[in-house]
């Protein structure tokens, strides 16, 4: 017999409350642990998709919807920018490096890239077999793609107009895959790389079919203009590294207001985006909050309720000798118990539930979330659990400390 | 050195007086009864000299001890190492089996983990193989020689029985003094017994008679 044994001997007693008390701690702390561990991911994620570049280029439009196109490719291009402007950028004493990407088709909902091989060092990947791209049609592809079509170095592949599974396919010009990328976790994994002309040769080629529905349109970039007589070569955006910080001050007005281009700010958009979601993921920590809350005044409802209908009990414990100290501790030991089941039950769950759909789900998959995380933030939740549990606690515990033992036993 | 001595001992409640004790003492070992009518301050008296109501006045010696001149934790040790106590109604806990409310009394006693102490005094109240049960599965009967049994696994020096037959009818008034004093000799224990109950009068000789101090206090408060 001891504090932890005779605290659990009650807890077992009223298994029903405390299985709620467990629960709705539980799905409380369970329910901010996915916010935690899905929001840093994520955010993990952005930062590293955009780490190493300063500033994206692109047709006029929303900046917010240039970045997300280029840099991250999960929204559609804001059009397309002539070759020769994205040329004059790449020359200008600002600029270290800069990386045209040109934007149009897909191979099984993967984005056809069409870039210079400087975009696999901007974005840190690395060959994992086979080589880099060097002429028209050859295609060096992300891991994620080469892994869920199949392919192989050597291999051949059509790929589909638009930018989204389910386009016409381009027949009569194949990809040859000549390397395949080590899987980095970004969003080089899901693309397929290969050198701007064959994007335009693709085109160009797609051009000479008389009876193609397609023909009117211009087919590098989705939703952009309609396509010119004379075509000047064009790219859909470009992806810059500035030389020094002075050119963050002055390049993006020079674009904004000087050409008929774009300058969008990576950090700037992401902040935007990020505040504009968080709404959202503010609205369930919330609510995840407000679960934790009511599980900590369940648990101070049913200790109240304890100590009257255990009264006696706590009376008789007393005439057999314990010190007000250790009655006002056993209804301590009860709320930490229910507090530290449910955080861990909550623990559990959460990160059990991120696992599970970084594997179940695709995008998540896509995304590398993982359960297997344990966040800085996670320790806390511990603390926030034994502190509520404590104030709960609290006002049994003190009237246990302060009953009146001879009162209780002369009316029993 | 007498086991209890009380010297000047007063007390009221609200504002009436209910114990008026100017002296009494029980030698070690021997038996007394508590004897006086509902309302003569018996429950007072026995909480007093539990540290569990400290009176208005006077001293309480216990076993040579001041009870009341002890902070209140220490207070509570001595009660839970010096003294056994029955109740009434026997408040066994609920949600503890019955050998884990005879180890509850140990532990809360500050006395190590005994399983045998335990088994032993199960045993000498015949209930050895009712170790596992749970209060709610046993007669009255049963129930009233756990709350012996939990009385006595501590060895204490003193048991206090509060009104431990009046519920009782004639047979079970007697099995139950019989086995309270055969379990206090058996642990060397004395037995004071507070009961207003007329049948008990022929087991223990010694005895102190508590008179009704005023009329209008609550009989189960005093």
């Amino acid at each position: 017999m001891n504090t932890l044994g005779l605290a659990w001997a009650y807890l077992k007693r009223s298994a029903l409350t405390t299985a709620l008390n467990v629960a709705l701690l539980a799905l409380g702390t369970g329910t901010i642990v996915v916010l935690i561990l899905v929001g840093t991911q994520v955010q993990d994620r952005l930062a590293k998709d955009a780490a190493g570049i300063d500033l994206v280029v692109g047709a006029k439009g929303s900046p917010l919807q240039l970045i997300l196109s280029a840099l991250y490719q999960i929204d559609i291009p804001t059009g397309n920018i002539p070759l020769s402007q994205a040329q004059a950028l790449a020359s200008d004493p600002l600029v270290a490096r800069a990386v045209p990407l040109a934007l149009g088709d897909s191979f099984r909902g993967y984005r056809i890239v069409g870039t210079d091989p400087a975009f696999v060092a901007l974005r840190h990947a690395q060959v994992a077999m086979g080589r880099l791209w060097q002429a028209p049609m050859e295609a060096t592809v992300g891991a994620q793609v080469a892994r869920a079509a199949g392919l192989k170095v050597g291999d051949q592949f059509n790929g589909n107009h638009g930018l989204s599974a389910g386009g016409a396919v381009h027949e009569g010009t194949p990809y040859t895959v000549v390397g395949i990328l080590a899987p980095t976790g970004g969003v080089v994994d899901r693309l397929v790389l290969t050198p701007i002309d064959s994007v335009w040769a693709v085109h160009d080629a797609h051009h000479h079919h008389p009876d193609d529905a397609h023909e009117a349109h211009d087919h590098l970039a989705e939703g952009a203009q309609p396509a010119q007589q004379a075509p000047e070569r064009e790219v859909t955006s470009v992806l810059l590294r500035y030389r020094s910080p002075i050119a963050a001050a002055l390049l993006p007005r020079r674009i904004n207001t000087g050409s008929a281009m774009q300058a969008a700010s990576p950090a700037a958009e992401m902040t935007r985006l990020l505040s504009l979601v968080g709404i959202g993921t503010d609205t369930v920590r919330g609510f995840g909050l407000l679960l934790v809350a009511s599980s900590a005044l369940s648990i101070f409802v049913a200790l109240y309720n304890a100590t009257q209908a255990r009264r006696y009990d706590l009376a008789v414990m007393r005439a057999l000798g314990a010190t007000r100290t250790r009655i006002s501790c056993l209804l301590l030991t009860e709320a930490l118990a229910m507090g530290a089941a449910g955080t861990a039950l909550g623990l559990a769950l959460g990160h059990g539930a991120v696992e599970l759909a970084g594997r179940l789900v695709p995008q998540a998959r896509d995304m590398g979330i993982t359960g297997l995380q344990f966040p800085a933030t996670e320790p806390y939740l511990l603390v926030l659990a034994a502190g509520l549990s404590v104030l709960a606690a609290l006002v049994p515990a003190v009237q246990a400390y302060r009953t009146d033992v001879s009162a209780v036993l002369s009316r029993g | 050195m007498p086991l209890i001595d009380v010297t000047g001992l007063r007390h009221a409640i609200a504002g009436r007086p209910v114990l008026d004790i100017p002296h009494w003492s029980v030698e070690a070992g021997r038996h007394c009864l508590l004897l006086g009518p509902s309302g003569s301050g018996k429950t007072t008296l026995i909480h007093a000299l539990a540290g569990l109501k400290r009176p208005d006045q006077g001293r309480i010696l216990l076993d040579g001890q001041a009870v009341w001149d002890l902070d209140a934790a220490a207070r509570d040790h001595a009660r839970g190492r010096l003294i056994g106590i029955v109740f009434q109604t026997l408040h066994l806990v609920a949600a503890l089996d019955v050998g884990q409310n005879l180890h509850l009394a140990r532990w809360l006693a500050g006395l190590p983990r005994d399983a045998g102490a335990v088994a032993r005094a199960l045993d000498r109240v015949g209930l050895g193989n009712r170790l596992a049960a749970k209060p709610e599965h046993l007669s009255q009967g049963e129930k009233q020689r756990v709350a012996i049994a939990r009385a006595v696994v501590t060895g204490p020096k003193l048991i206090l029985a509060d009104e431990p037959t009046s519920a009782l009818d004639d047979e079970n008034c007697g099995l139950v003094l019989d086995l309270l004093l055969e379990q206090a000799d058996g642990c060397g224990a004395t037995l004071l017994v507070a009961t207003h109950d007329e049948r008990t009068r022929a087991r223990i000789s010694d005895r102190l008679e508590l008179p009704k101090l005023s009329t209008a206090v609550d009989g189960h408060a005093a």
